[in-house]
């Protein structure tokens, strides 16, 4: 082919390149899994693909329902003497831990495109 | 015309190469843990960054240690129950007391280091929450204010039944020593995590803003998103730590001035300024100064910038924080108004 064609060829590639990038932007992810810490040591991983329910007991006893559905976490019931756990309800995102002190517990959504460093609250 | 087609391709192939080469970060260094009644994640980047937070962590349970109430072998405990008497102070908690009287001063009283005795009337100590009578409360405010404190260069004096309590500025006092400290060790690149109190180092290692969201107060998703550097960010809001009885909600930040929670319309504040004792001191300020007051607040200073939220739901922020501003999605139809 002559040199012309193989250039035109070249910036046609590009152009489709630049208008694809354009017209279908990456889909924002959300958390695809989430650390679950007992007083620090990370005891299971959670994908949040799929909907699930599971009690984790404390070493004191205490005891937090986890769900999770629809992408999202959150502690649904908790022995705790306030329930701040439970009243921070889901999340779908890293940076917005779920947080149960007096149980030592932590839940850490990961992975996926991070909207948030920190979240202050 | 073969030599230039042959430069072409070879261009293209190294563009191609470049540009697949993708993002890749260094690898951050991180620590979880428990101090002041909080979970902390610090994060930060760089040679020895492990071992820096390592120590920042160490340095967190020092500060806790020695600010405590309850903790008999505190300063502040001392000083507390001294009933009268002249306690000596190390340096730094001299430094940090002189600093809350700088700001309940500069705030007019509404931010006040001597709130204890009304804070644990209500129960907010021990979370056995409980409203106390107005003749309890009458007993307890002569307690509070300013000059219940005396502080000389290395002494500090309460009147009797007087209490100091640091738990409004611990943690953006902690960042701002945790910051200090890390930039020491030649840190240049790190988002501090002390519960909903964010302080960062610098930027992103790749030169970027820290993305920070701010909760809704009334629900768990998040209202707004700052992109900020080099900064600390904290929020005060009643949501934080709230009981209801007999239909009334009662929180945890107080007026000093009534001993009841401040209800000035607002459901949360979020303060921004290099200083992460500055944020804190005055995001609870401002709660219970309410809009306009807080609003005069920050026409006469201008040393930080804050984003307010009040009961309706609209937003009010300081001009500093148009720029890197932005609604979540689902809340477009929030009224913004921008303070100048």
């Amino acid at each position: 082919m002559k040199t012309k064609h193989w250039i035109l060829i070249f910036a046609a590639v590009a152009l489709l390149c630049a208008v694809a990038i354009v017209l279908f932007p990456l889909p924002q992810q959300v958390a695809s899994a989430a650390d679950i810490y007992q007083n620090g040591i990370l005891i299971r991983t959670v994908p949040l693909g799929q909907d699930a329910r599971f009690t984790i007991t404390a070493p004191n006893g205490g005891t937090n329902t986890v769900a999770v559905s629809g992408g999202r976490i959150r502690v649904e019931q908790a022995t705790c003497p306030d329930g701040l756990c439970v009243n921070q309800g889901w999340s779908r995102t890293e940076g917005y831990p779920i947080v149960c002190l007096p149980h030592g517990l932590v839940i850490q959504p990961k992975g996926g495109d991070t909207p948030f460093d920190a979240v202050t609250n | 015309m073969a030599r230039s087609l042959r430069r072409l391709a070879a261009l293209t192939v190294c563009l191609i190469l470049l540009c697949s080469c993708g993002n890749s970060a260094p690898n951050p260094a991180d620590v979880q843990f428990t101090a002041m009644d909080t979970f902390m994640h610090l994060t930060a980047y760089g040679d020895n960054a492990q071992a820096a937070l390592a120590r920042a962590q160490q340095t967190v349970m020092e500060l806790e240690k020695s600010l405590s109430v309850t903790d008999p072998g505190s300063e502040v405990f001392a000083a507390n129950n001294a009933n009268g008497q002249p306690v000596s102070v190390h340096s730094a908690t001299a430094e940090l007391v002189r600093f809350s009287l700088s700001m309940s001063h500069r705030t007019g009283g509404a931010m006040d280091p001597t709130v204890y005795p009304l804070v644990r009337a209500w129960g907010f100590t021990t979370r056995q929450h409980r409203v106390p009578s107005q003749a309890e409360l009458d007993r307890l405010l002569p307690l509070v204010g300013a000059e219940q404190v005396v502080l000389t260069e290395d002494t500090l004096t309460l009147s009797p039944g007087a209490m100091l309590d640091f738990g409004g500025v611990a943690k953006g006092w902690a960042g701002d020593r945790l910051a200090e400290a890390l930039k020491q060790a030649g840190i240049s690149s790190a988002i501090l995590r002390l519960g909903g109190n964010i302080q960062t180092i610098g930027t992103k290692p790749d030169g970027s803003d820290w993305v920070v969201g701010i909760q809704d107060p009334d629900s768990e998703n998040m209202l707004t998103r700052l992109s900020v550097r080099d900064c600390a960010v904290v929020t005060s809001g009643g949501y934080q730590r709230s009981f209801t009885e007999n239909g009334q909600t009662y929180w945890h930040i107080l007026d000093p001035s009534t001993g009841y929670p401040a209800r000035t319309g607002l459901t949360s504040v979020t303060v921004v300024a290099p200083s992460g004792a500055l944020c804190d001191a005055l995001s609870t300020a401002l709660f219970v100064m309410g809009p306009d007051k807080a609003a005069e607040h920050w026409r006469e200073h201008r040393d930080f910038d804050a984003v307010l939220v009040r009961e309706d739901g609209s937003v009010i922020i300081t001009a500093g924080l148009e720029a890197g501003f932005s609604l979540m999605g689902g809340y477009g139809d929030r009224e913004v108004t921008v303070l100048r």
